[in-house]
């Protein structure tokens, strides 16, 4: 399986200088975030690493850079269907919000970028008992989070295979910040938990209306808007959401 | 009842415990410890939901902890189409605006009880107050709100995955778990909400389950009659989120017995085995015996008098109100 990789690698933050790639530490008050700082750890990320199972104890909490991470849910057959991705807006063991630490879904690198900044999960229930600005954040992240799950639910229960994938691209898109990507029809299939020919259609007929181009495992997002036209209104409902609730892209 | 108005216990002996408070069957609030859910009880108010209304101000204004029959949230798309994004019973709440997801960014949140039933309502500043210390109801509803998270991503899974009969059968399956008998209020329609289909899809589903005897639709009520076929079924999503669902209930709730009633308990823990009073124990003579029994009738002759009192102002509270509505009749009729 062809893997989907940045085009550069990220400049490694400079050694001694307090410096976040991922966007919700980058909004925290300077102060608040050096007193974290403390109990971040960078640590690189390795594509299809696996950053907690279902059901797993959670120890650290992932704040991700640039990249992707897939949120997923493993099935009884062996395969998996994507429920959710997390960039560099949020992090990953949501789990450790919500009290008990047991990570929901298996969360591993689906593209890779930054270094992440490592918490332990005693270090994260203790600035949330602070009831802060951090507290404020990853409740927000969690409630973009929640959101988008939801909308999952919904979308993959009332929305044509099409709309899905179309979806699924500009997502992907937002988060490469570029316009060609490696992408292979089983990776896309496994991921919307469809079958591949049903990709391998789709792709053909956007391939045609001119919207993406596709060779040899790369796509090619040729006509944004027009990809945006063809995607369900979930695209705008979950880009809405995150506007909303977490900071803003500098 | 020696029970005061505002829920306390009348302490009738130090050496006996009565347990004689309304308990709640959502498990949630019946996980409480004592103090925190007499603390509570001011704040909650029970109301009765029938089978498909909405539940008033949910997420907005209210959090409901369901008590039997169960409420369905669902996402209402911008062109009008629903889906069954979670469904909560008596294992938790609904309308925290942490788990209540987008509300205003094009897809509406619609809550519907399904069967009728009941539940307790709480305003949201309340339940906002009480979740920003640290107590045992906050641990219960971070516990809960996990698992919730658990089974919406597992609903984005199977809707993602397996067919319509699938998603019908879990729902089927799930629902009478909940509702907690094989007969309940179901049109073809409230399914077919729930599940995210079209109604003739639907249609074609249930026809094929009734043709084997699985089960049976008539005027808007359906029976599960072979269960055991049902679960055969199902996908493996229906058993995932069915235990789940049951290890993110609170275990606490064994020192509460009868967790599950909405009587209050009659029969104190501890009483006199010659006497059945709960009042001065130990008991050594007759005599004592006879004691308490004076005690334990003037309490409730004392009650009963005051509800006699309360009774009667409730009645001519209402007889003024229809006798000037008369009054008032009339003499639009003469004029």
């Amino acid at each position: 399986m062809q893997p989907l990789r940045l085009a550069e690698a990220a400049p490694s933050p400079t050694p001694g200088v307090q410096s976040t790639r991922n966007r919700l530490l980058a909004a925290l008050p300077v102060d608040e975030y050096q007193r974290i700082a403390r109990d971040l750890v960078t640590r690189p990320l390795r594509l299809r690493q696996v950053l907690h199972k279902h059901g797993d104890k959670l120890t650290e909490v992932y704040f991700t850079g640039r990249g992707i991470c897939s949120i997923t849910n493993a099935m009884e057959d062996g395969g998996m269907v994507e429920v959710a991705t997390v960039g560099n807006e949020g992090f990953i063991g949501i789990g450790a919000a919500l009290g008990d630490s047991i990570a929901s879904g298996e969360a591993f690198v689906q593209v890779q970028g930054d270094a992440a900044q490592v918490m332990s999960v005693e270090a994260f229930r203790r600035e949330m008992d602070r009831r802060g600005a951090f507290y404020d954040l990853v409740s927000r992240y969690t409630q973009a989070f929640v959101g988008l799950v939801m909308q999952s639910v919904a979308c993959n229960g009332l929305h044509s295979a099409e709309e899905r994938c179309c979806r699924w691209l500009l997502m992907t898109h937002d988060r490469v910040e570029q316009d060609e990507f490696a992408l292979t029809h089983e990776f896309m299939a496994m991921m919307l938990g469809v079958r591949r020919p049903t990709v391998t259609l789709v792709m053909a007929e956007l391939t045609t209306a001119g919207i993406i181009s596709h060779v040899r495992g790369r796509v090619r997002v040729v006509d944004r808007p027009g990809l945006e036209a063809a995607s369900c209104e979930c695209y705008k409902t979950v880009r809405a959401l995150y506007d909303r609730l977490l900071p803003a892209a500098h | 009842m020696l029970q005061n108005r505002t829920g306390a216990v009348r302490p009738s002996s130090a050496r006996c415990t009565l347990n004689m408070i309304a308990q709640s069957p959502n498990r949630l609030l019946a996980a409480l410890p004592a103090d925190e859910y007499h603390r509570l009880i001011p704040e909650l108010h029970s109301i009765h939901l029938q089978d498909g209304e909405r539940l008033p101000h949910c997420g907005v204004a209210r959090v409901y902890f369901p008590e039997r029959g169960f409420c369905s949230v669902r996402k209402v798309m911008p062109d009008g189409r629903a889906i069954e994004i979670a469904s909560v019973g008596n294992e938790g709440v609904v309308g925290l605006s942490a788990l209540s997801g987008p509300a205003d960014d094009g897809c509406r949140n619609a809550y519907v009880q399904i069967g009728n039933g009941s539940a307790r309502f709480m305003l949201l500043g309340a339940v906002n107050r009480e979740l920003a210390q640290p107590g045992t109801l906050r641990r219960l509803v971070e516990r809960f709100s996990r698992a919730l998270l658990e089974s919406i991503i597992r609903s984005a899974a199977c809707n993602g995955r397996h067919t319509a009969e699938h998603r019908c059968v879990r729902w089927l399956l799930s629902a009478q778990d909940r509702i907690g008998r094989p007969q309940f209020e179901l049109t073809h329609q409230s399914l077919a909400l729930a599940a995210g289909l079209k109604m003739s899809k639907v249609a074609i589903v249930l026809r094929r389950l009734s043709k084997r005897n699985i089960v049976e639709t008539a005027g808007g009520m359906i029976t599960i009659v072979d269960r055991a076929a049902l679960e055969q079924l199902a996908c493996a999503c229906y058993d995932r989120m069915k235990r789940d669902r049951d290890e993110a209930l609170p275990a606490a709730t064994a020192h509460r017995p009868g967790g599950c009633t909405n009587i209050v308990q009659l029969v104190p823990d501890i009483v006199c085995s010659r006497c059945h009073s709960a009042a001065n124990l130990p008991h050594d003579s007759e005599h004592e015996c006879i004691i308490s029994i004076d005690a334990e009738m003037r309490v409730l002759m004392t009650r009963t008098a005051k509800l006699h009192a309360l009774r009667k102002t409730l009645v001519d509270e209402r007889l003024r109100v229809m006798r000037d509505y008369l009054a008032k009749a009339q003499a639009r009729l003469s004029s």
